[in-house]
C-alpha cells in the first residue's frame, strides 16, 4: 500500500524527466521557434535568422568551454572578464605597426589563446590544488582579469582593425554566419572529446565520482585544470569573435557574459553538481536563449521584461535538473 | 528518522528494507524492540535483511528468494540459520563455501611491509608482515584499529608517515595509485558508491576505468573493445545484468561489487588489496565472491583482505593478522582459527597504549 502511494509520483516525474533530455529540450527550442514564428511577423525572415545565430555565436563559444567545467563539478564565473583581457591583449597585437595584416591578426590570435589559457591554468591549479570552491576562486579571476584588461588598455577601447579582419566578422557561407560556422566547428569538436574520448569519459567521471577516478589511477588534479583552460581558451575563441564582429576591443567586454554561458549549459541540461549532461544539450541551450531574447524583443517586451522571462526560463532549468538527479536511480 | 515516520503513519503492513543497515548494535536492538510491540498490535511486518541473526531474532516465518524467484518459506521454529542459508546460495555454492582445509602452497614473496607507519598511526613503530604469491592473508580488528588506512597507504591513496613497501623485493614508491597500480596492485575499496564505482556510467565503462590505455588508441575509445573486454569480465564473475551499457547503478549490491571486481580484474593485478570485499552483499553474491577470490589465490594472486566479519575471513585466508590501535597484536594460522582467538587479540590493549588513553 504504502508502495504504491511512493510509486505514482515518480512515474510522473519519469515521463516528466523523458520529455526533458536532450529529446526535450530540442522540442522546447522547436516550440519556441513555432510560437514565435506563429505570432511575430518576422520571426523567421532569412535575415533574422542569420541575426540570431551572430548574435548567439559568441555565448556558444563561451558555454562549450564552461560545459567542460561545469561537467567536472565546477563552475567559472570569470569568463566575461577574460574575455575583455584577451580581447585587449589582442587589439594590443592587431593594432602593432608595420606589420602586415595576416600576422597581426594570427598573433592577436595568439595573444587571446595565451590571456585565456593562462586565465584558465591559474583558475584551475588555484581551486583543484587546494581543493577551493570554483565559485570563488574565478570570482576573484573576475575581477582580476577586469582590472588587467583596463590598465593594460588605459581604460581605452582599441579599434581601427585590418579590414580583412573585421570582413571575417560579417562573412558568410551559404548564408550561414562565419563565426557562427566556428562556434559550431568548437561545438562538434567538444562533442567529439565528450563522448569518444578517454579525457572526455574522465570529465564525466570526475563529476560523477572524483575519488574513484583517483584511485582507478587517474591524475585527476591534471583534468581538472585541463577543463578550466579549456574553458579559458574559449573565452580567449569569443574574445576574437568579439572583436571581429564589433570591429573593437573594449575592457569593459563581456560583463555578465558568464551568466548567460552558464545559463546555456544549464538549462542544456547539464547538472549543475556536475557528472551528468552534454554539448548538444549545451547548444540547444545557447540557442533556446538565443531565439528567446530575439523573438521577445519582436513581440515588443523591453529589456527589463525580457530579462526577468530568461531568469525564469534558467529557474525552470535547475528544477528540472533537480527532479532528473532525484529521478534516475542514483 | 524513516523508521519514526513509517511507525507513526497507522499503516496495517509495515515494510522495512534493510532497517538496521545504518544502525549501530544498540540502536538495531531498540529498533526490534519497537517491531515486536507493534507486532503485538497486529501489524504485519515484513522485513527484508542480509542479517540472519536479525530473522531469528525477530521474525515468525522466513522466505528465501534467489534470482527473482521463491525458494522455500518456513516458519521460524522449524528452521535451522545453517538450513536457510543452504536454500539461499544453494547447492553448489554451498560446497565451495566449506574450505577443503588444506594448507596450500605458496610461491615468493610478493608484497612485504616494513615498518610501515600510516599518518593517523600514533607510534613510531610501524607494522611488518609478508604476503605470498597464491596466499590469502586476512587482517582482522575493530574499527578504528587502521586496517583501512594501512591498505590505503599501501596503495597510495593517502601518504604513508614512514617505513617501506616491497613489490617483488623493490621497493615501492607510491605516492600515487597509478604508481600501484604500474607495480601490478588492484584495490577493492571499503565503499563502491563513494570510491569504487562511478554509479551514473555505464557498467562496461565502470568495468574498463582501471584499463582505459586497453580500451582507447590514442586516446580515443573503441567501444567495441570495451564491450568485449567488460562482457569477457561480467561472464567470468557471473555478474547479472541487462544490458553491458546500464548504468551501474541499475545493478544490485553483489553485482555492483562484481563490477568493482571486474574493473580490477581487467588490469591482471599480481597483488590484489580487498577492503570489506562483501558489505551490503547478499548471501548468494558473497558465496560467488569467495569463490573467484580462492580461484584467483590459486592463480597465483597475492591477496590481502580485510573484513570485519570474522567467519569471512575465516573461510577465506590462510593467514590472519590482527590488528588493535595501528599496529600487528598477532597472527593466527588457519588450523588455529578461532573466532574467540582473533577477538581477544583484537581487544587485548598494551600496557603503553593505556598510558596514552590517560
Amino acid at each position: 500500500m504504502s508502495a504504491s502511494v511512493t510509486s505514482a509520483p515518480r512515474q510522473g516525474i519519469a515521463s516528466l524527466q523523458a520529455i526533458f533530455n536532450n529529446a526535450g529540450i530540442g522540442l522546447a527550442l522547436i516550440g519556441l521557434i513555432v510560437f514565435f514564428s506563429v505570432f511575430t511577423e518576422h520571426f523567421l525572415d532569412v535575415n533574422n535568422i542569420t541575426n540570431i545565430m551572430t548574435q548567439i555565436s559568441i555565448n556558444l563559444v563561451l558555454a562549450v568551454g564552461m560545459t567542460f567545467v561545469i561537467l567536472i563539478g565546477g563552475i567559472d564565473l570569470s569568463v566575461g572578464s577574460i574575455l575583455a583581457l584577451a580581447a585587449t591583449m589582442a587589439g594590443m597585437a592587431i593594432t602593432q605597426p608595420d606589420i602586415s595584416a595576416p600576422v597581426a591578426i594570427l598573433l592577436a590570435f595568439f595573444a587571446a589563446l595565451a590571456a585565456g589559457g593562462l586565465c584558465g591554468v591559474i583558475n584551475g591549479v588555484v581551486s583543484a590544488y587546494w581543493g577551493l570552491p570554483s565559485f570563488i576562486i574565478t570570482l576573484g579571476m573576475l575581477n582580476i582579469a577586469r582590472g588587467a584588461a583596463l590598465s593594460a588598455s588605459n581604460a581605452k577601447a582599441i579599434y581601427s582593425f585590418p579590414p580583412m579582419f573585421n570582413e571575417f566578422g560579417s562573412a558568410q557561407i551559404f548564408g550561414i554566419p562565419l563565426i557562427f560556422c566556428v562556434a559550431l566547428l568548437l561545438v562538434a569538436i567538444a562533442w567529439f572529446v565528450l563522448t569518444r574520448t578517454v579525457f572526455g569519459r574522465l570529465i564525466y567521471g570526475i563529476g560523477n565520482n572524483e575519488e574513484a577516478v583517483r584511485l582507478a589511477g587517474h591524475p585527476v588534479f591534471r583534468y581538472k585544470v585541463a577543463a578550466f583552460v579549456i574553458c579559458g581558451l574559449c573565452a580567449g575563441i569569443a574574445a576574437m569573435i568579439y572583436m571581429a564582429r564589433l570591429n573593437i576591443s573594449s575592457p569593459i567586454a563581456g560583463i555578465g557574459f558568464e551568466l548567460n554561458a552558464i545559463a546555456a549549459v544549464i538549462i542544456g541540461g547539464t547538472s549543475i553538481n556536475g557528472g551528468r549532461g552534454s554539448i548538444i544539450g549545451t547548444l540547444l541551450g545557447a540557442c533556446i536563449i538565443g531565439v528567446l531574447a530575439n523573438g521577445l524583443i519582436l513581440i515588443g517586451l523591453n529589456d527589463f521584461q525580457r530579462q526577468m522571462i530568461t531568469g525564469m526560463v534558467i529557474i525552470l532549468a535547475v528544477v528540472l535538473d533537480h527532479y532528473r538527479a532525484r529521478y534516475s536511480g542514483t | 528518522m524513516e523508521i519514526a515516520r513509517a511507525l507513526q503513519s497507522d499503516s496495517r503492513i509495515l515494510i522495512l528494507d534493510e532497517p538496521t543497515a545504518t544502525l549501530t548494535a544498540r540502536e538495531s536492538e531498540r529498533l526490534f524492540a519497537i517491531v515486536r510491540s507493534i507486532r503485538n498490535k497486529g501489524v504485519t511486518i515484513v522485513f527484508v535483511t542480509h542479517h540472519l541473526n536479525e530473522v531469528f531474532a525477530i521474525c515468525d516465518r522466513v522466505t528465501v528468494f534467489r534470482s527473482g524467484e521463491t525458494i522455500i518459506t518456513e516458519n521460524i521454529a522449524e528452521t535451522t540459520p545453517s538450513n536457510v542459508v543452504r536454500n539461499m546460495v544453494g547447492r553448489e555454492l554451498e560446497a565451495q563455501m566449506i574450505d577443503t582445509g588444506e594448507a596450500r602452497k605458496f610461491g615468493e614473496v610478493a608484497l612485504e611491509l616494513k615498518d610501515f607507519c600510516t599518518t593517523q598511526s600514533p607510534h613510531v613503530n610501524g607494522v611488518s608482515f609478508k604476503l605470498h604469491y597464491g596466499e590469502i592473508l586476512g587482517i582482522a580488528g575493530l574499527v578504528g584499529a587502521g586496517r583501512t588506512e594501512i591498505l590505503r597507504a599501501i596503495f597510495g591513496a593517502e601518504p604513508a608517515r614512514s617505513g617501506t613497501v616491497l613489490r617483488d623485493g623493490v621497493p615501492l614508491i607510491s605516492n600515487q595509485p597509478r604508481d600501484a597500480i604500474d607495480a601490478g596492485i588492484g584495490f577493492v575499496t571499503e565503499d563502491r558508491k563513494d570510491e569504487g564505482l562511478i554509479l551514473d556510467m555505464a557498467i562496461a565503462a565502470n568495468a574498463t576505468l582501471a584499463t582505459l590505455s586497453r580500451v582507447s588508441a590514442r586516446g580515443v575509445l573503441r567501444f567495441t573493445q570495451e564491450a568485449t573486454i567488460a562482457r569477457e569480465g561480467g561472464a567470468k564473475l557471473k555478474l547479472k545484468y541487462g544490458k553491458i551499457s546500464d548504468k551501474a547503478s541499475s545493478l544490485s549490491g553483489g553485482n555492483q561489487q562484481k563490477v568493482v571486481l571486474a574493473k580490477w580484474l581487467a588490469s591482471s593485478p599480481k597483488v590484489l588489496i580487498l577492503d570489506e570485499p562483501t558489505r551490503g552483499v547478499d548471501v548468494g553474491a558473497k558465496a560467488e565472491i569467495y569463490a573467484i577470490l580462492r580461484n584467483l589465490a590459486s592463480e597465483g594472486v597475492a591477496l590481502l583482505i580485510v573484513s570485519s566479519e570474522l567467519p569471512e575471513l575465516m573461510t577465506l585466508s590462510d593467514r590472519v593478522l590482527v590488528l588493535a590501535n595501528h599496529q600487528i597484536r598477532g597472527e593466527v594460522d588457519r588450523k588455529n582459527f578461532s573466532q574467540e582467538r582473533i577477538l581477544r587479540l583484537a581487544y587485548n590493549q598494551s600496557p603503553d597504549q593505556v598510558e596514552e588513553n590517560k
